[in-house]
């Protein structure tokens, strides 16, 4: 395995109910400080592929690996531990709850390290300065687009070195989703690597370094994006499967 | 704008923290003076008594219900159970009263761990479930050697009567219990049982272990009742499985709870005051009509006041918040 793989999916199969299987033998790679992104129709299992990234599902064949190491079957608080964080594709939020607390919720693993968990606030306050200013709101209160900043800051708090982001302006108005888009582009000079599921496909493949397009649970061809560029086979191959000619 | 360093956010949260406590100390001083009066001044003693009790098991199942979203239609399981301990160990072992109240509340913990796998159900498969496993309670005990739970008779506790004693037992009781849900509301249990009720698998993602925050917000609602079982034994004097497990001991739990607003403090202690009182006035002036009316009235409130008096409040005034725990 190359050295700057940090999470794998190795021939991985997903059912729903037992036996409507949802990914069928899919092998995707994370590489380090890269952006990673999944295309594909509906329908095609890109969601299902982050939940089992991030151990929210477990498979029923394959494994799922952190730096080589089998997690398989471990639950999503582990992957905390290991410094995986996710944003879910529905809202996350406890809507009663204010926005501090829900950053501080998501410091549960750590919540008797009173230093660290002001740290982490500090930093998600840093990243996303609308949080200070709402810190006492109900997160309810607050706009779509500020929920989803708050999303991201709880999910930075926690000084990920990897992030699984699950259609991340999916209900964002276009303006704010720019800023989003922008924002994740950073994360690698940061330090942290990215696995971007989106609907958006002009965005995700601006802004990816590596692509996987899945068809109907499986591989259908992955490849580094300047590389997609390049193939004017592929890149019919990509406007045939969701609807977006890439550039040459 | 005023920016927040981590020092002055924790000086903040511990200075809501202080005025919160505060003045929730001040009303527990109020209504420690008020309820210690009613047997010094001669006021209605049976009124007061279950009062207490109804603020009491209406708190506690807003731990359950409000705070972690199970709605446990056999919540009188715990009640009855406590009741039955008490009156066994005081009749059948021959210990003080007052010692077996803490083994009443023990025995609605244990039996809260025998339940505990049924947490796995939501929603009205575990409503439904709780009330079967109360029916089964109810039978086990019935159906125990008469030598041990006194049979259809029940057990009588005899010489052990001490209404004035008992009545501040309950006072006791009662302020523990609105103590540890205050507490509960503040604290970090309190919230990440909030957010595992609100989406277990965004809470799941947060690290929360869901399985542990959820039994120990159910011990909690379970404890409660358990100690007022034992209590209203030992206030009546008398414990028998028909009353001692009576679904119209849950029914009023649910109804004083949601009457005042789940998921708040004050709302089961405001439901719990306004219908017992409700109930006091209708049983003095239509006494055959009572069950009636009361139902009625009941229906009335869900109807108009869907999320209980202090939740209409505070939708009205969201402001408030701040203020009503």
């Amino acid at each position: 395995m190359p050295d700057d793989i940090v999470m794998e999916l190795r021939q991985v199969s997903v059912a729903y109910h037992g036996d409507i299987r949802i990914l069928q033998e899919l092998s995707l790679a994370v590489r380090a400080g890269k952006i990673t992104g999944i295309i594909g129709p509906n329908g095609a299992g890109k969601s299902t592929a982050l939940k089992t990234l991030y151990g929210l599902l477990r498979p029923i064949e394959g494994d799922v690996l952190i730096d080589g190491a089998v997690v398989t079957g471990l639950p999503p608080w582990r992957f905390i531990d290991r410094g995986i964080a996710m944003v879910p594709q529905n809202r996350s939020l406890f809507n009663e709850l204010s926005v501090e607390d829900n950053l501080r919720l998501a410091c549960w693993s750590f919540r008797r390290d009173r230093a660290r968990v002001e740290a982490a606030l500090e930093r998600a306050y840093t990243q996303f300065p609308i949080l200070k200013e709402r810190r006492k709101q109900p997160a309810g209160a607050m706009s779509g687009g500020q929920q989803r900043f708050l999303e991201l800051g709880r999910a930075l708090a926690l000084k990920p070195r990897v992030v699984l982001l699950d259609e991340p302006t999916a209900m964002i108005a276009p303006r704010l989703s720019t800023e989003i888009y922008e924002f994740i582009h950073g994360l690698p000079a940061q330090g942290i690597t990215v696995v971007l599921v989106d609907q958006n496909v002009r965005q995700c493949v601006r802004i990816a370094d590596h692509l996987y397009v899945l068809e109907l649970g499986r591989n259908k061809v992955d490849g580094a994006t300047a590389d997609f560029a390049q193939d004017e086979q592929l890149r019919n191959l990509i406007a045939e499967w969701v609807d977006y000619r890439i550039d040459a | 704008m005023a920016t927040a360093t981590p020092s002055s956010r924790t000086a903040d949260r511990e200075r809501a923290d202080r005025i919160y406590f505060t003045l929730a100390a001040l009303l527990g001083g109020i209504v420690i003076v008020y309820f210690a009066c009613v047997p010094l001044l001669g006021g209605n003693l049976a009124f007061h008594f279950y009062l207490m009790l109804w603020i009491t098991m209406a708190s506690g199942f807003n731990v359950s219900s409000g705070f972690s979203g199970y709605m446990p239609f056999g919540y009188v399981a715990f009640y009855g159970v406590g009741a039955f301990t008490t009156a066994i160990l005081v009749k059948k072992v021959g210990m003080p009263v007052l010692a077996t109240l803490p083994l009443a509340g023990l025995a609605g913990l244990i039996l809260a761990l025998l339940f505990a796998p049924t947490l796995r159900l939501s929603g009205i498969y575990f409503a439904i479930v709780s009330l079967a496993l109360a029916a089964i309670c109810r039978l086990v005990i019935t159906n125990m050697p008469e030598t041990i739970t006194g049979g259809s008779f029940g057990l009588q506790l005899g010489s052990h009567a001490e209404p004035v004693l008992s009545f501040y037992v309950m006072m006791v009781v009662m302020l523990v219990a609105l103590g540890t849900i205050l507490w509960l509301s503040r604290s970090r249990l309190g919230k990440a049982l909030r957010a595992v009720r609100d989406d277990a698998e965004a809470a799941d993602m947060m690290g929360i272990n869901i399985a542990r925050v959820r039994l120990q917000g159910w011990l909690i609602a379970a404890f409660f009742p358990a100690v007022c079982g034992g209590v209203e034994a030992w206030y009546t004097n008398v414990v028998d499985t028909e009353t001692a497990f009576n679904t119209l001991i849950t029914a009023k739990t649910v109804i004083y709870a949601v009457a005042g607003g789940l998921g708040t403090v004050t709302g089961p202690v405001v439901g719990a005051i306004a219908m017992v009182w409700l109930d006091e006035l209708i049983w003095r002036r239509f006494p055959l009509l009572n069950l009636l009316i009361l139902g009625l009235a009941t229906v009335l409130l869900v109807l108009f006041l869907p999320r209980g008096i202090v939740g209409t409040v505070l939708r009205w005034r969201p402001g408030w918040r701040r203020f009503v725990p």
